[in-house]
This record gives structure tokens, C-alpha cells and sequence, in this order.
């Protein structure tokens, strides 16, 4: 569209009266503060009640660091992983026509659609000692079930269709003519993906980054199924905040759950900024078509 | 560098976008594909770009070289989209350079050679104060001229435009449409553009292929498109028409109470083309007219168009100069005489020679 970018408001909330308005905003806000805010706060108070050197040592015992450990490894393999994954399901998707292509689009979705749990008794079946694969693994002394492998594998299986899911609207909506624009200057593929094709996606990629990574290191059902709950060995921090609840060692669940809970936080803090930045990359890329 | 398409068929499934056609453009020539959606003229620039392949049998010669394998990006090609496909990441300068910043090393330009290169060709689309903005922050003009830069920088052996003006209002259109005819003079490079606009595929360009159902209905000027249509749809598409059925016997045709000359010989049921600018009009009853009734005039513009109804009901367009229109002093609801001057016959069998 060429002159002026004519700005609508249809707001609705305008013709309503004010105090109307004013009501279902405090509603809102209440709510959100009783159910969102308070058990955050409630986490965090928990952790702390006993006091730092409490707080500090249970974050500090042997196992809890294990546990942080094996979460940040489980991420650092996932998210990559999933980053990868989903760039090129996302570009097959999004640029070409081919037999399954709408198979393919529905599988994205399955790990949403399985139950955790689920999926993790999938991975059991087919790596456990009595699944299919078990044998042939066990032969090799190799052991996915009750190992950080198969922490990894399940996390990975769960947390795939985040990257994927933010880049296959945006790549449609951008079409590929930019992409054919540099191919035809002599850009070479990579080149073209390199510079235009990812620059063009990169705060989307960037927020289904962010959703991985806090699903990864979020993740209990699926893991849970495949860990074994061997302490220091196959325990995630959600994992380990489960165990120690169990055992009525509170100050020490609750301090590892404020761990997870400041990840929220912060996940929270970056992916508001991101989808900012994302919902302006789009509304540009709408406008564009124009 | 002249181009030269031989054979080229295009079948999407069982759609045939390209039957068989074979086209020559000549070196340095502005070449419109005109034709209807779907009458496959951009599946033929497509085809030409490399961003397409032919099918099988199909070949597309630069020259004496044949790049019917070539890829986009090794044939030398500069294309300009529709929707300008601008990198919406990367300024103007960027844009304009990124043809010449991918080159693999030893082929190139120096940083400072790149930049000089780029802004030149932002200068010489008239941009030189946008060369820091965003395509973002570009009209619809402006964005096109960059798309043109960006594509003139890699020193194309040929460019080829899908629809450049198809995204602009009327004005913008006129504008780009005549500056776009200079730079062509100016640089020369043997260029192809695409458009279903006919009065920019004849006022634009050298020659004119008129596309319909995937195959060339005529190549020729603008002029003998235009005034030697040689078929039924180039005489329909390119500009207004008024049709009549009539019978034809041998060289003269009738026409309800009318009996006029045509150009073909032909015999029996058909259809008769007359251009709103080749009615005559005349006082009623005059010898050898169709009589009408003056229904609507519009007489801004510089030609004034009549909308007429025939006795037998139909419903004509005629154009007069208007000073002309001024001297006959014509009124709605008047009835005048129809005098078509010049009619193109089509259909009914070739009379015997």
C-alpha cells in the first residue's frame, strides 16, 4: 500500500461505560494475581523461609548440583538440536510443495498432542531393556533408559515443535521471493540463507528458542518416566524437586523450585521483549504484501 | 544479447501454462508479454529468469549459448518482482550491493569499488537521498526503483520485470512507466517485461507478444498489434471493441440494414469487430447507416465516448474527437446513424480464392 499507513482502532471497549471497563480489568487482575502471582511468590518464600545459608546449602548439596547439571546439559543438547530441526522443517514446509507435505505438518504438532507421560513409556518401549531395541542396544553396552540419553532423547522429542511452530507462519507470510531475488544475484544457498532467510526469521527463532529452552529444563512427565530417579546420576531439577518433597525436606524442594521459578521469570521477561519485537517484524511483513 | 526460446512447453500437473512456444528477442530490445491471467506470459519469463525449468524438448538460448540448464544464478539474469522483493532487513545501499557483495572472492570488487557501484545505480534511479532508508520506509515507487538498481548492479546480460508496474496507482504507474522507457534508452540491456495492461505494453515497449492459453497469439509492434490485429482475441484485448454478427460474402458484409467493406474474404456467420474510434456517426436515415439513440455521453477525456443503442437492442461504444463531437451539438436520447468506417471480420469459413 502506497501513502499513509492509516492506523484503526475498532475498539469495541470504547463504547463501553467506564465503570464496566474498570471492573473486568480489576477481575483480570485479581485473578492473575491469585492464581499466577501468589504460588510464585508462595515458591520463593518458601525457598527462603529458613534463610540464605538454608536456601544456599540445600541449592549447593551434591545432589542439587547434579541435578542443575544434567539440566543445563539436557538444554544444551536439546535447543540446539530442536533450533536445527526446526529451521529445516519449517523450510520444507513453508517453501516446497511435496508428497507428505501435510503429513508432515500434522506430525510437528504430535509431541504437543501426546500426553508427556506417554511419550515417555514411547521411548521406554523401544530403548528399555525390554523393548525393541533394548537387546540389540544392550549387546553394545549401551543404555538410553534410567541415563542422561534418554533424558535427552525424550526432551528433545517433547520440546520440538516450538522452534518449528514460530517460523512456519512468519516464513509463509514472508514468501520466498526475497529468497529467489538473492538466488538470482548470484547468491548461492547457503549465502541466501545465511543472509536473508534466517536475518528475515531471526526474533521469531529467537522467542520458539526461548519456549524450547524453558520447556527443556521444565519438562517432568516425559522425563520422569525414562530418568529412574537415580540421585546424582539421572535426576533433572524438576525431578529433584519432586524427590525431595517427597521426602518432607521442604526448605530444600522449595529452594530448588525457585531455581526453576527464576527461569521462569526470566524466560517470562525475554519472551515479552521478543514477541514485541516479533509482532512488528510481522505487522511489517503484512504490510509489505499490500 | 538476443534471446531465443525454442519449443518451450510449461505443464503444472495437467494445466498446460506454456504450449510450445518459440520467441526471439532481439539484442537490446524492450519486449512486453502482454496476454489475460493465466495465458501463461509469466511462466514464460520464469522460464526465460531460469527460476523454472522448461519441460522436456524445450530450449532457451542467450546468444549462441544454450542455458536451458543453467540455473537462475548462472545466467546472468536481472529480475524485478511484482512485490519489489526487497530485502526487508537491509538498506537501500544494501540491497543494491548484495548482487555484487556474494560474489565468491576473486571476482569481488573491492569494499570501496562495491559502494561506489551501488550508489551510482542509486543515483541513476534517482535515490540518491534514500540510500540509508529501509524498504520500510519507501513508497511503493520508490521500492520498485530500488528492486531495479539492485537487479541493473550485477550487470545483467538481460532483464526481465514480472508485472514491475502491477502494485502502483494509476499515477506512480504513468510516471515509472515513462522513466522506466529513458533508462532503457539510456543503458540499452535487452529487457522483458510482463504485464496484462495493454496500454503499457504499447506505449513501453518495442514489440509486443500477445499471450493467450500458454501460446503467442502475435509478436509484432505496437503499432501492427494494435492495427493488424490477426486474431479474433488480439483485436479483443487490445483496446475497446464493439462486436456485431453479421453475414459475410466474400469481401462485403452485412450488417442488419448496413453493407460495408472488410479486409478478408470470408462467408457465411460472423462476427465483426469495429473500434470505438472507427464509428462514424451521421444524421439519421442517413444512406447505408445502422440507426441508434445517443444513451449516455462522456465527455471528459479527451476523446468523447458515446454509448448507443442499436434498433436491433445492442449496445455500442463510439469515440469522436471532441471538437468534433462539439461541432455535431449530439444530445442524449437523439438518434443518430451508425456508419462503421473500418471492420475486421473473424470466424465463418474462408471464401474460396
Amino acid at each position: 500500500m502506497i501513502g499513509p499507513t492509516g492506523k484503526q482502532h475498532h475498539s469495541a471497549a470504547a463504547w463501553e461505560p467506564a465503570w464496566l471497563r474498570r471492573s473486568i480489568a480489576i477481575t483480570a487482575a485479581a485473578f492473575l494475581a491469585l492464581f499466577l502471582l501468589l504460588p510464585l511468590a508462595a515458591v520463593f518464600a518458601e525457598g527462603l523461609r529458613r534463610g540464605w545459608g538454608v536456601f544456599a546449602a540445600s541449592v549447593a548439596s551434591p545432589d542439587a548440583l547434579s541435578a542443575i547439571r544434567l539440566t543445563l546439559v539436557t538444554a544444551a543438547v536439546a535447543v540446539p538440536l530442536n533450533a536445527l530441526f526446526g529451521i529445516l522443517a519449517a523450510w520444507a514446509l513453508a517453501r516446497f510443495r511435496f508428497p507428505g507435505r501435510s503429513v508432515l505438518a500434522a506430525m510437528i504438532d504430535l509431541p504437543f498432542a501426546v500426553p508427556p507421560v506417554i511419550a515417555g513409556l514411547i521411548f521406554v518401549l523401544l530403548f528399555g531393556s525390554r523393548g525393541w531395541l533394548g537387546g540389540w542396544l544392550s549387546e553394545r553396552g549401551i543404555q538410553i533408559i534410567y541415563a542422561p540419553a534418554g533424558i535427552i532423547i525424550a526432551t528433545v522429542f517433547i520440546t520440538f515443535p516450538f522452534v518449528a511452530r514460530e517460523l512456519i507462519p512468519l516464513m509463509r507470510e514472508q514468501g520466498s521471493d526475497e529468497e529467489v531475488a538473492a538466488l538470482s544475484l548470484g547468491a548461492g544457498w547457503w549465502q541466501t540463507f545465511r543472509r536473508v532467510t534466517l536475518p528475515n526469521v531471526r526474533w521469531a527463532l529467537l522467542y520458539g528458542l526461548i519456549l524450547c529452552n524453558a520447556r527443556a529444563m521444565g519438562e517432568f512427565g516425559a522425563v520422569s518416566i525414562v530418568s529412574g530417579h537415580i540421585r546424582g546420576e539421572t535426576n533433572t531439577l524438576p525431578l529433584h524437586v519432586e524427590i525431595l518433597y517427597n521426602e518432607y525436606d521442604f526448605a530444600g524442594s522449595f529452594a530448588a523450585a525457585s531455581l526453576l521459578a527464576s527461569l521462569a521469570v526470566v524466560t517470562l521477561i525475554v519472551k515479552s521483549l521478543v514477541e514485541w519485537k516479533v509482532r512488528r517484524d510481522r505487522a511489517a511483513a503484512a504490510a509489505e504484501e499490500h | 544479447m538476443r534471446i531465443a526460446v525454442e519449443n518451450v512447453s510449461k505443464s503444472y500437473g495437467r494445466f498446460r501454462a506454456l504450449d510450445a512456444v518459440s520467441l526471439d528477442i532481439h539484442d537490446g530490445e524492450l519486449l512486453a508479454l502482454l496476454g489475460p491471467s493465466g495465458s501463461g506470459k509469466t511462466t514464460l519469463l520464469r522460464i526465460i529468469s531460469g527460476m523454472e525449468r522448461a519441460d522436456e524438448g524445450g530450449r532457451v538460448f542467450f546468444g549462441d549459448e544454450d542455458v536451458t540448464d543453467r540455473p537462475i544464478g548462472r545466467r546472468g539474469v536481472g529480475f524485478v518482482f511484482q512485490h519489489y522483493a526487497l530485502f526487508r532487513h537491509m538498506t537501500v545501499l544494501e540491497n543494491v550491493a548484495f548482487g555484487l557483495r556474494v560474489r565468491p572472492r576473486r571476482l569481488r570488487p573491492p569494499r570501496s569499488e562495491i559502494r561506489r557501484r551501488a550508489l551510482e545505480l542509486i543515483d541513476l534511479v534517482q535515490l540518491s537521498s534514500m540510500a540509508g532508508r529501509y524498504p520500510s520506509q519507501l513508497s511503493g515507487g520508490q521500492r520498485q526503483r530500488v528492486a531495479l538498481a539492485r537487479a541493473l548492479a550485477v550487470e545483467p546480460r538481460v532483464l526481465l520485470l514480472d508485472e514491475p508496474f502491477g502494485a502502483l496507482d494509476a499515477r506512480v504507474r504513468a510516471e515509472l512507466r515513462a522513466w522506466l522507457r529513458r533508462l532503457h534508452e539510456e543503458i540499452g540491456v535487452t529487457s522483458v517485461f510482463v504485464t496484462h495492461d495493454q496500454d503499457e505494453a504499447l506505449e513501453l515497449a518495442d514489440r509486443v507478444a500477445v499471450m493467450n492459453a500458454g501460446r503467442i497469439e502475435q509478436l509484432g509492434t505496437p503499432n501492427e498489434v494494435f492495427h493488424e490485429p490477426r486474431t479474433e482475441f488480439v483485436m479483443n484485448f487490445l483496446g475497446r471493441v464493439n462486436l456485431f454478427h453479421g453475414r459475410a460474402d466474400g469481401s462485403r458484409v452485412r450488417l442488419g440494414t448496413a453493407e460495408l467493406a472488410h479486409e478478408g474474404p470470408a462467408v457465411g456467420d460472423v462476427r465483426v469487430f469495429v473500434r470505438p474510434h472507427e464509428l462514424d456517426l451521421l444524421p439519421d436515415g442517413s444512406a447505408g447507416t445502422l440507426g441508434a439513440v445517443v444513451h449516455r455521453i462522456h465527455a471528459a477525456g479527451a476523446a468523447v465516448r458515446l454509448d448507443l443503442r442499436l434498433d436491433s437492442g445492442e449496445m455500442l461504444v463510439a469515440e469522436l474527437p471532441a471538437d468534433r463531437h462539439e461541432a455535431m451539438g449530439l444530445r442524449e436520447g437523439e438518434r443518430v446513424g451508425v456508419l462503421p468506417r473500418r471492420v475486421r471480420v473473424f470466424g465463418g469459413e474462408p471464401a474460396a480464392a
